[in-house]
């Protein structure tokens, strides 16, 4: 038997609890959410999004008798739930306060090509600097 | 009940009926008994949720929909003559079924939260996304203000948070788990810091967490990055002269504290890099002593000059290292955020920083043929990736 299975059983409650569990969870999450009144960070939206998707995952793992890789995932699934929930609650906490200008967690999505294009342009830059100071014996 | 709700369960009987009668044709006598199970406890849980709590009706019936979905996969797959992807389909649709009836029963307790062992990978993952909206908070609730390098820091938290998600979910709980322990590290740094800037009363769990939990390299971080705290405080109430000449101890501890996190992230021992630390932090400590008794420079510890000098060039190698593995690291959480196809590019770029990292460190051997190689690989592959990006095909450069 191997370790994961192991893991599994040393578990005090069935996978299909844990998952039933991320999905009230989710529920809950998403009426909170609607109810809210303002857009919140999309960290939020994201980490329903991922958290469902996971949770999907997990029980195909489970269809496939992979049992502690379905473990593994609900674990996943629920800390991205709960990394939404969290977010979600100091936000509506700083919308009571009367400050609607959140501190942003990710880069704006709108730019990202455009960034990741001067970036790599930028980190070749940088490889080639370091190939002549290879070249010029320089550390 | 409703008219339409009767007219959906009448068309939902139906399909039932309709799946029996193609499934007894079609299938194989080694599935027709978990077939038969899916069929019956589908229509078992439908009956039962005609009568559920209205509350948790709709997550039971997204899995119900859910489980009929794979059962209807599981008779095309039979149709076609898959019968272990038909079986597949049924033991999903079994697994739907499960977990809709931990909704269903009335007497069934969920967990409200999720319950890790104290100390687990996860539990540090539970943990640094807790801090991460925790610092959120503190920083609205005090009107603080990030300055541009704070918030870089802030926002690289969170993307060692992702990462150690992913980590997780592929297996590599160790470096998970390293992750993490790190992304709480920089935030317990980063909230001590931004307190002794503005004067703001920042706590954070992080710190008391990393104390309970952290390993013993983690634990000398937080001894150097608490002592570099108490300099950086004594530093603000020192005269003009001695803050100019302590500034640069406290900017090389800085960086030094950083690279012990850095070099915890890579598996690298942190004992002399901390001890480096320590002792920029007891440089600064006695300037900022001399400075108000009036004395001159502080005498520097035999040897302390040394075993700088001697670490100056690591760290910089490292440091430089360092920051391009971040960029990269950046790039590809970018890619796989916004690009489903972009996996190739992020494998590339996986190698692209091995490679530009093996050719800093053979530069630092003195081994140049070794260290161009690599270097040109580096050139090579990022050119690729580059192409990939833009064209979504690429060559290798023949002119690189």
């Amino acid at each position: 038997m191997g370790k994961t299975d192991r893991r599994s059983e040393s578990q005090p409650h069935s996978v299909e609890l844990e998952l039933a569990s991320i999905q009230r969870y989710i529920a809950l999450l998403k009426v909170d959410l609607d109810a809210a009144g303002f857009n919140p960070n999309k960290v939020v939206i994201e980490g329903i999004a991922k958290s469902q998707a996971v949770l999907d995952k997990a029980i195909d793992l489970l269809a496939e008798t992979k049992n502690g890789k379905a473990w593994r995932y609900s674990k996943v699934a629920w800390i991205h739930a709960l990394f939404a929930r969290v977010i979600l609650d100091a936000e509506m906490t700083e919308q009571y306060l009367g400050d609607q200008n959140f501190l942003e967690l990710k880069d704006p999505d709108e730019d990202w090509e455009a960034f990741v294009e001067t970036e790599l342009a930028c980190l070749e830059e940088e490889i080639i600097k370091l190939r002549e100071e290879i070249r010029g014996g320089a550390i | 009940m409703s008219p339409s709700h009767k007219s959906n369960k009448s068309n939902g009987d139906d399909l039932f009926s309709t799946m029996k009668k193609v499934v007894a044709i079609l299938l194989p006598s080694n599935l027709t008994k978990i077939t038969d199970t899916v069929s019956s406890q589908l229509g078992d849980a439908r009956q039962k949720l005609l009568s559920a709590d209205s509350s948790i009706k709709s997550v039971a019936r997204f899995c119900i929909d859910d489980a009929e979905d794979a059962y209807q996969e599981a008779i095309y797959a039979l149709k076609d003559g898959y019968s272990e992807e038909a079986m597949r389909c049924c033991k999903k649709a079994i697994s739907y079924l499960k977990v809709a009836n931990f909704h269903l029963k009335t007497n069934q307790e969920l967990l409200t939260e999720p319950a890790f062992k104290a100390g687990s990978c996860e539990d540090a993952i539970q943990k640094l996304a807790r801090s991460i909206a925790q610092f959120k908070s503190v920083i609205e609730y005090t009107n603080c203000e990030l300055d541009r390098d704070e918030h870089e820091r802030y926002m690289e938290v969170v993307r060692i948070f992702y990462r150690s998600l992913d980590d997780l979910a592929g297996g590599k709980e160790e470096i998970a788990s390293k992750n993490s322990l790190a992304g709480l590290t920089w935030l317990y740094i980063l909230s001590r810091f931004v307190e002794v800037r503005s004067g703001a009363s920042m706590t954070v769990a992080a710190g008391v967490y990393l104390r309970e939990h952290g390993p013993l390299d983690i634990q000398r971080i937080l001894d150097l990055a608490d002592s570099l705290v108490e300099a950086r405080r004594l530093h603000l109430d020192s005269s003009a002269p001695t803050k100019a000449r302590t500034e640069q101890y406290l900017v090389a501890a800085t960086r030094t504290l950083n690279q012990c996190v850095s070099d915890f992230l890579e598996g690298s021992p942190v004992e002399k890099m901390v001890r480096a630390g320590k002792m920029e932090v007891r440089m600064a400590n006695r300037l900022i002593e001399s400075g108000f008794s009036g004395d001159g420079e502080p005498q520097a510890v035999p040897g302390e000059s040394e075993s700088e000098s001697g670490s100056d060039v690591e760290r910089r190698i490292s440091e430089r290292q360092y920051e391009f593995s971040q960029r990269i690291a950046h790039l590809q959480q970018l890619i796989k955020d916004n690009d489903p196809d972009g996996l190739r590019i992020v494998r590339r770029l996986h190698q692209v920083s091995s490679y530009y990292g093996r050719a800093l460190r053979l530069q630092e051997e003195g081994n140049s043929s070794e260290a161009e190689r690599y270097a040109r690989s580096a050139h090579l592959d990022i050119d690729f990736a580059r192409q990939l990006f833009t064209r979504g095909d690429a060559i290798f450069s023949d002119t690189i």
